[in-house]
């Protein structure tokens, strides 16, 4: 991790009578994918709107890329919204060269780069095609080439996956890893938890515009991480010193158990004992990290109960 | 600035491009063209069929005007009676025949007789021939030349107001210039504005909105815009001035009368130019804001048939542009920065436009459509990430006069606040 490639300090913005971001802080390190969630209306496109300068903030304060932004650092960031943006009456490659030739590239360096890139993609003999005659997974190919073509220091991503079949996606994935790898910041506002957990280093959770979690993402399952064990196997796991109680898991396939355990036991002692319990078949042992997934749940079922108490 | 001229380009390009755009930019000029020659050659078809009928002409004159056959057309032949006349009639020696009965000198009635129907120019022949010998006999009297007492009188007016020459036959020919003008200035905005509309709509609804704004300016983006429709604007003034000088000089080489009489002068020319780029940089705003407040490519357009109307309002008071021009109506229209354009074309036909409405007028212009830019600006601004439900006037104009910023009415529209 560098310097921060933004900083958000403290920032409010209301819409009437509606706080969309209630005193906001975080900050995004260059050389990371840093996630944002929250559950829908938490305030997520509006934060990034303010970081993009397309609205302003009613307080507080934002950095990116080492000061207020300007048409310069704009031309230092790429921003790939939720719903895409494409002209789609235009050839593909005369579109990408007019966008980047607004990011301050020049003609002939907006052709080139647009050709590497979608030479990239396998999107090489679709330059000439218009961006309506591209399917769906193209067109978000696409999208994410004029997103990078004017080598930004910074991306600001929408749900980067949505509409990508698993060999797209994973092209995608191999390009933002390459890029945060690179040095680049990313900034990435999706849903899909397990993306999150491959990839991103740290993320901010936020709900009615405030700040819920905020953290490296294996710290956060950590915090939210039971004293308890996982298991697979055959046997009876109760008779096992240390274990207090023995669930059914939620999602637990192959008689999966959550087992959970008196304060004083570890893992450790727990492990050696079921393995010098003979009449015990262990296929899987691990610690119950819980998924991002259910982490969000919990604290989204947090907030939406506390509103009902409140209401 | 090369972020303005990049979306100018764009802009140009995208609406150049378009086949509906070529089709009326090209299209109906070479249309207009192409019904012009297709008149002359029917009526080049006409005049020849006409004439190749009558190679030869037969007369029978009773009444004795004919006697010193002065000018006689060599296709002439003089005949004793009418049964002679007939009889080489049947026997195919003439074509036609007339007849300048005894009574002539009092009644002036002459008979042609013809197979079919018979060209025009062999009438005036005719009538021709037959004054020029009429003539004779009162020039060695009067001395007077039978030109002049053929068609004594040719009146010309002069305007002493604007000292413009109107000549009767002109009268019609100076109209032209303004009613091209509102029409060339209705249909180019109606076509180019249309294409900015749909361009923002479109941009809009596609979302290509937030990546153009994270790279420039709202202003930067408007300004490239209206430049871009401006050199549509100027290209199509080009080629229709072109079109209409091919026009009217094939039509006056062709003795067109109702294209010989159209008149082209300068000062009319280069205000009307002034006024067009002026109001059409006035409509493009207007437009412009239209197009990221509506909803829908429909919606636009309806908005912007209001807008366009103006343009032609002057031609519903034309009785008193013509009765008096220089009139309360015609010089408020002249003022007024929507129908100023077509106005003060009118009105320089007829009269002298006092130097200080032009220049007045021109100021008013001016003056609105920079506020119409800088106010579209800001509905732009505002605008251009406001989804959902379409703003009211009130919120317009709170968008224009307040400090309002993007999308603020984002709250109550979807998708605006996750």
């Amino acid at each position: 991790m560098g310097s921060p490639a933004i900083v958000v300090e403290d920032v409010t913005k209301s819409y009437g009578d509606f706080r969309a971001v209630d005193h906001l802080s975080f900050d995004v390190q260059t050389g990371e994918i840093f996630a944002v969630l929250g559950p829908n209306g938490a305030g997520k496109s509006t934060t990034i709107r303010m970081i993009l300068d397309i609205i302003k903030p009613d307080s507080g304060r934002i950095e990116v890329l080492g000061g207020k932004i300007d048409a310069a650092r704009k031309n230092r960031i790429g921003y790939l919204p939720e719903e895409r943006g494409l002209y789609t009456g235009v050839p593909v490659l005369e579109m990408m060269s007019y966008l980047g030739r607004l990011k301050g590239l020049s003609r002939a360096e907006a052709r080139s780069r647009s050709m590497a890139i979608l030479e990239q993609l396998e999107l090489a003999e679709n330059a000439k095609n218009k961006v309506s005659e591209l399917s769906k997974g193209m067109q978000q190919k696409v999208q994410f080439a004029v997103t990078v073509l004017h080598k930004p220091d910074l991306i600001i991503i929408d749900e980067p996956f949505s509409g990508l079949d698993p060999v797209n996606r994973l092209v995608i994935k191999e390009l933002l890893l390459d890029f945060r790898d690179s040095g680049g910041a990313i900034v990435m506002s999706t849903h899909q938890m397990n993306q999150i957990e491959e990839m991103a280093d740290r993320m901010l959770m936020i709900s009615h515009g405030q700040q819920k979690l905020y953290g490296p993402v294996d710290q956060i399952k950590e915090r939210f991480a039971k004293h308890a064990i996982i298991v697979e196997g055959h046997g009876d796991w109760s008779k096992v010193p240390g274990v207090v109680s023995v669930e059914p898991l939620a999602n637990g396939r192959n008689g999966g158990k959550l087992l959970n355990l008196a304060p004083d036991a570890t893992n450790d002692v727990v492990l050696a004992a079921m393995a010098q319990d003979s009449s015990l078949e262990i296929n899987r042992f691990e610690r119950a990290v819980p998924s991002l997934d259910e982490i969000f749940i919990q604290v989204a079922g947090e907030e939406a109960s506390a509103d009902q108490r409140v209401n | 600035m090369s972020n303005i001229i990049e979306v100018a380009r764009h802009e140009f390009l995208s609406i150049v491009r378009k086949r509906s755009f070529l089709f009326t930019m090209i299209g109906v000029p070479l249309f207009s063209i192409a019904m012009m020659i297709l008149v002359i050659f029917i009526q080049i078809n006409v005049a020849e069929s006409g004439t190749a009928q009558v190679n030869s002409l037969g007369y029978v004159d009773l009444a004795g005007v004919l006697d010193a056959q002065i000018d006689k057309p060599e296709q002439f032949t003089a005949y004793d009676s009418e049964d002679a006349v007939v009889a080489a009639m049947d026997n195919d020696e003439i074509d036609a025949y007339f007849i300048v009965p005894q009574l002539y000198m009092r009644t002036g009635q002459v008979s042609l007789y013809a197979r079919g129907s018979v060209a025009e120019e062999v009438q005036s022949e005719i009538e021709a021939y037959i004054s020029t010998n009429l003539m004779a006999n009162v020039e060695g009297e009067s001395g007077l030349s039978p030109e002049l007492l053929r068609d004594p009188v040719d009146m010309s007016i002069y305007l002493e107001s604007s000292g413009r020459e109107i000549t009767q036959s002109g009268f019609a020919g100076l109209f032209v210039m303004p009613m091209v003008y509102s029409f060339v200035f209705m249909f180019a905005l109606q076509f180019s504005g249309t294409f900015l509309m749909s361009n923002v709509v479109e941009e809009k609804a596609n979302r290509i909105m937030e990546i153009l704004i994270t790279s420039i300016t709202p202003t930067e983006l408007l300004a490239g815009k209206l430049l871009g429709l401006g050199l549509i604007g100027l290209l199509q003034i080009v080629v229709w001035v072109i079109v209409g000088i091919i026009v009217v000089v094939i039509g006056q080489s062709q003795n067109l009368e109702a294209l010989s009489a159209i008149t082209f002068p300068l000062d009319i020319l280069a205000v009307g130019i002034l006024f067009f780029l002026l109001t059409y940089f006035l409509y493009a705003s207007i437009l412009a804001g239209v197009g990221v407040i509506a909803g829908t490519e429909q919606d636009s357009r309806q908005i912007a048939g209001i807008f366009i109307l103006p343009i032609i309002l002057p031609f519903f008071f034309i009785a008193n542009f013509i009765t008096d021009a220089n009139g309360t109506i015609p010089t408020l229209l002249t003022l007024v920065p929507f129908t100023s354009g077509s106005s003060i074309l009118i009105r320089m036909v007829f009269t002298a436009v006092p130097m200080w409405q032009i220049l007045l007028s021109i100021a008013l212009l001016f003056v609105s459509t920079a506020f119409v830019v800088w106010a579209s600006a800001k509905v732009f601004r505002w605008g251009m990430l406001l989804y959902g439900k379409r703003p009211g006037i009130l919120s317009i104009m709170r968008a224009i006069f307040s400090r309002v910023e993007t999308g603020s009415l984002a709250r109550s529209s979807k998708g605006a606040q996750s």
